[in-house]
């Protein structure tokens, strides 16, 4: 629980996801890849073993044609508070080896791969599908390991790698924020999707501040959470003016009375 | 001790309470972890100061600005340049993934000279000097001969690269500078046989409050993809209307507020018919239509008898109800657009289709206006010294025949490029000694591969100026590789970019990696190892001095801060009083063909169309590994491209989800593709996404799926020559 009983107000960064602006191009996820050194195989068609910190579904109103309709959803990690956003999120109460901790001073979920010894439990308690695990040693075509940053470390075969917001981000804006005796900006942390999305949709900060765009955003009629009824309370927020899409965040168990 | 029950008890329990309070689990345990994780193949980044250099991506003809991050040197990632012009701060998923081009494992390497056969893939390596000395010996030798002419060009550049290239076929005496033609050539001949101006047609898209597209893919790739992304974004702010009329539900159909699917290839129809309505109830901008539209009434008659709404209904298999619905939403808007061009606009469209679409613009009145169609000048910033020819120059201008057989007095289509294979084919025209390709794929890119391959074939000698090892590269006989836009300095023409046009200034992020060079550098240098006419054409003691010489005073300017924006916004670059319209008048059409589909309908009961997709690229360029890792698995499974097929049509052919079955047009036969049953795609059409099968490349993109080229072949307009194949009959085994 460090940081838990802090006098300073905790941050809690999360992101607001305006479905209606995002055309699914899929800028966010290569924007990701890029930044997290997240490697690639000769064949990533088979989608359960290709890594994607973000991922853009394309969900459907199950309709018959025409009336079928699409929409894109990315999909990072929901760096859920758990019941009550006291920290218990799914994957942290299962992992043995504290390799993935709740980080009360800015409600990020963090994954360290050296702790990490492959056991896939926070894969199966996670509910959205947001962690990877490394089948295999990540090979990059000769020279292009010089384009890896080292603000990520390289993963190795046999741990499990999720979205982080960007922590190292955070990190350098702190950092220089510290140095300059001041706070961090809203602008001065922003993660490579939110960054990259050439639509806009994705906003990003902190939830606990009224003076941040994604505090009033996350209050919009029409934002939603995925699978609400789980009580893992995500920091992800998505807006559709779509009602068939704000029912399908919840559609957990098909056909499922609300 | 002895050792009795209760002592070996106490002992137990007291090394497992020992055990458990002592941290040497946990400790192995991380310690274990550790130990099978310290690979020395996994990489460790080198660490280093974080600094931002600014340049140009060339992935395609946007041209967008990038920043990239360099940590000590190197470069590790690319994101859009915030006070960028042509595309103020963000860029495409293809941009992002630049840096994998430079170490691609398919870049070529260094200059090579093709041992044995064409196709045997067997190389030489030589150096940069004798691979411009091979060039230039050559091309000496067919001048001496007299056969200037029959050296060509396919050519994908613009700019200062694309001039150089023209000034050096001019003096060296050969017409044969061929280029791909795309939707921007329909929409030169639409402007020019409408309004007898020369110009492209630009859709003020911002300012529209009504977009009505004709199976355009606004937010697949079209136009520059983040201008539309943009637009988009903002339109749900304004409320502005979005219908999508295509066969398939695209990612922009999806983020339309209307997807109105339709029978393929009618889309045309479907305007005639709207304008139809529009006129019958007298929703047309009146006072526009009889102060500059001639042949109204001959107009009016025509729709009225040839397309009443429930004979229009019938062909685009639309509903009446709702094509009369969205002529009045199209006609009641003050500033509605109707856009047309199929796909991102990699293939021309009828003349015909398109004057059918754009007469909606007519109607509504809604020409160069703002949140209208307006026209756009070709833009210009190269006025170098005039030249002289000699009598060689001249006489290979003069009699020298196009090898694509376009004609010299349409100056609008100057390049057929799609006729060049039947005609090498057919022996209606001999084949080029030389080729040189640059900025371009042809093999890959044109329809009809077989057809494309063969005439390749006849052709003697084939240099490739690819960074890639593509598909006509690994033809070529001699590959000169270019330095790739992250090695280099060049000057990138924007003309579509968020709001406005204008030229930037690519310059290096890294020295070039390999043994390569800039295109235009190889090309003046070739030049001056010619004969004095053409090498006096080149002052310049290389392109570095070229560039600065082209933009003399405003160089400082550009070489700071990167581009030069032009004044004006595009929209209103043509005024009203620089051209004939709406001075004079247009003329209504009356009378219209669809464009036919190859293929007998009793052999192929179904109709195969193409599908663009951001996430794909189907330029001479194709995708990065990143980029081809987020394609869909509903897209590319394996290595099968993935065919969309409505769930009635499937079970009419007993099809299941995942099943590889064989696709056979008129032009390929047996190709395999795998099953995805949708409610996405119109019955009885299949649907192919653009951008694979690839043969050339790397491992991360090389015979993935199907190359859609390969399945039809070229449909060529009567009205202006282009290149207009789109559907092709089909049918699956």
């Amino acid at each position: 629980m460090k940081g838990g009983h802090n006098n300073k107000k905790n941050k809690k960064f999360g992101m607001v996801i305006n479905l209606d602006k995002c055309t699914g191009c899929g800028s966010c996820m290569v924007a990701c890849m890029s930044e997290n050194n997240v490697p690639f195989k000769k064949d990533e068609t088979n989608k359960l073993d290709s890594i994607t910190w973000m991922r853009v579904y394309k969900i459907t109103n199950k309709k018959k044609f025409p009336d079928t309709e699409f929409c894109f959803l990315p999909r990072p990690c929901m760096h859920c508070g758990g019941h009550g956003d006291h920290g218990h999120s799914p994957c942290v109460s299962v992992c043995p080896a504290t390799a993935t901790d709740y980080d009360h001073e800015t409600g990020i979920v963090s994954q360290i791969y050296t702790r990490c010894f492959g056991c896939r439990y926070c894969m199966a308690a996670c509910p959205y599908h947001a962690r990877y695990f490394n089948w295999w040693d990540p090979i990059w075509p000769e020279g292009m390991e010089k384009t890896l940053s080292p603000n990520v470390s390289p993963r190795m075969r046999g741990v499990v790698e999720k979205c982080s917001f960007c922590y190292h981000r955070y990190q350098l804006a702190k950092e220089k924020a510290y140095l300059e005796e001041r706070e961090v900006e809203e602008g001065e942390y922003q993660t490579a999707c939110t960054e990259a999305c050439p639509s806009g949709a994705i906003t990003f900060g902190d939830l606990n501040n009224p003076e941040h765009k994604v505090y009033k955003l996350k209050k919009s009629p029409n934002a939603f959470r995925l699978l609400e009824k789980l009580q893992t309370n995500p920091k992800v927020y998505y807006i559709s003016s779509k009602k068939w899409v704000r029912d399908a965040g919840d559609n957990y168990i098909l056909n499922d009375k609300k | 001790m002895k050792i009795n029950r209760r002592n070996f008890l106490s002992l137990g329990v007291g090394a497992a309470a020992g055990l458990a309070f002592s941290p040497i689990g946990i400790k192995l345990m991380d310690d274990s972890s550790i130990w099978t994780q310290n690979w020395s193949w996994t990489p460790v980044p080198a660490d280093g100061e974080i600094s931002y250099k600014d340049s140009v991506c060339s992935f395609c003809d946007s041209k967008c600005g990038i920043s990239v991050r360099t940590i000590a040197g190197r470069p590790v990632k690319i994101k859009g340049r915030e006070d960028y012009p042509a595309n103020d701060g963000k860029i495409c998923p293809l941009g992002l993934s630049g840096l994998q081009l430079l170490y691609s494992p398919s870049r070529v390497r260094t200059p090579l000279k093709k041992v044995g056969k064409r196709d045997s893939n067997k190389w030489q390596e030589i150096t940069m000097d004798e691979a411009i000395e091979i060039l230039s010996e050559k091309l000496k030798d067919i001048r001496e001969k007299g056969n200037s002419k029959d050296v060509a060009a396919i050519s994908g550049s613009s700019g200062i690269r694309y001039a150089l290239l023209d000034r050096f076929f001019k003096v060296y005496g050969s017409r044969n500078l061929l280029k791909k033609p795309s939707v921007q050539d329909s929409y030169k001949h639409l402007v020019s046989s409408m309004h007898s101006v020369r110009g492209n047609l630009k859709f003020d898209f911002e300012n529209s409050d009504f977009i009505l597209s004709f199976g355009t893919g606004l937010f697949d790739g079209f136009d520059n993809p983040v201008r539309m992304f943009k637009v988009n974004s903002n339109k749900k702010v304004s409320k502005a209307t979005f219908v999508q009329v295509e066969p398939y539900l695209s990612n922009t159909a999806a983020i339309s507020d209307e997807w109105l699917p339709i029978n393929p290839g009618t889309e045309a129809v479907l305007a005639l018919g709207i304008a139809n309505i529009i006129i019958i109830e007298s929703l047309y901008d009146k006072d526009f239509v009889s102060k500059y539209g001639k042949n109204f009434n001959d107009f009016k008659s025509f729709l009225f008898k040839n397309y009443n709404v429930d004979k229009v209904s019938d062909i685009t298999g639309i509903e009446t109800k709702k094509i009369e619905s969205l002529a009045r939403g199209f006609a009641r808007a003050s500033k509605p657009i109707a856009v047309f061009g199929r796909g991102v606009g990699d293939t021309a469209l009828s003349l015909n289709e398109a004057i059918a679409c754009y007469s909606l613009n007519l109607l509504k009145g809604n020409v160069d206006k703002k949140g209208g169609v307006s026209f756009l000048k070709d833009y210009n910033y190269i006025n170098w010294s005039t030249i002289n020819l000699d009598d060689i120059a001249k006489k290979g201008l003069l009699e020298g025949e196009r090898v694509d057989e376009a004609k010299t007095n349409n100056v609008i289509t100057d390049s057929i490029l799609n006729r060049m294979p039947d005609a090498i084919n057919s022996s209606r025209k001999d084949a080029p000694e030389l080729l040189i390709v640059e900025n371009a794929n042809p093999v890959y890119t044109m329809s009809n591969t077989k057809e494309v391959l063969k005439s390749f074939e006849k052709i003697s000698f084939i240099v490739s100026f690819s960074s890639f090892m593509d598909e006509t590269a690994s033809l070529a006989d001699l590959i000169i590789p270019d330095d790739i836009y992250l090695e280099k300095r060049e000057d990138c023409l924007f003309e579509n970019g968020v709001n406005n046009f204008g030229v930037g200034l690519s310059s290096p992020i890294v020295k070039p990696l390999f043994k390569t060079e800039n295109f235009s550098d190889v090309l003046i240098k070739i030049a001056k190892k010619l004969p004095s006419a053409v090498s006096n054409a080149f002052q310049w003691e290389n392109y570095s001095d070229c560039l600065e010489d082209t933009f003399d005073e405003k160089w400082s300017d550009l070489e700071e801060s990167g581009f030069i924006k032009e004044k004006n916004s595009y929209r209103y670059v043509i005024k009203r009083n620089d051209f004939a319209f709406p001075k004079s008048f247009f003329d209504f059409m009356t009378n219209f063909k669809s464009a036919s589909i190859d293929g007998g309908e009793e052999e192929y009961p179904l109709t195969l169309i193409p599908a663009d997709t951001i996430r794909l690229s189907s330029t001479f360029m194709a995708n990065t590994p990143f980029v081809t890792k987020i394609v869909s698995d509903k897209i590319l499974k394996g290595n099968y491209s993935l065919i969309q097929i409505n769930s009635e049509t499937a079970k009419k052919y007993s099809l299941k989800n995942g099943k590889v079955v064989s696709l056979t047009t008129p032009f390929a036969k047996d190709i395999k593709v795998m099953v995805n049953i949708s409610e996405a795609v119109v019955p009885n059409t299949i649907v192919l996404y653009k951008g694979l099968g690839h043969k050339g490349y790397d491992d991360y993109i090389k015979d993935k799926g199907v190359n859609y080229n390969e399945l039809i072949s070229y449909l060529e307009d009567k009205d202006t020559g282009l290149d207009i194949a789109y559907g092709i009959r089909a049918k699956i085994v």
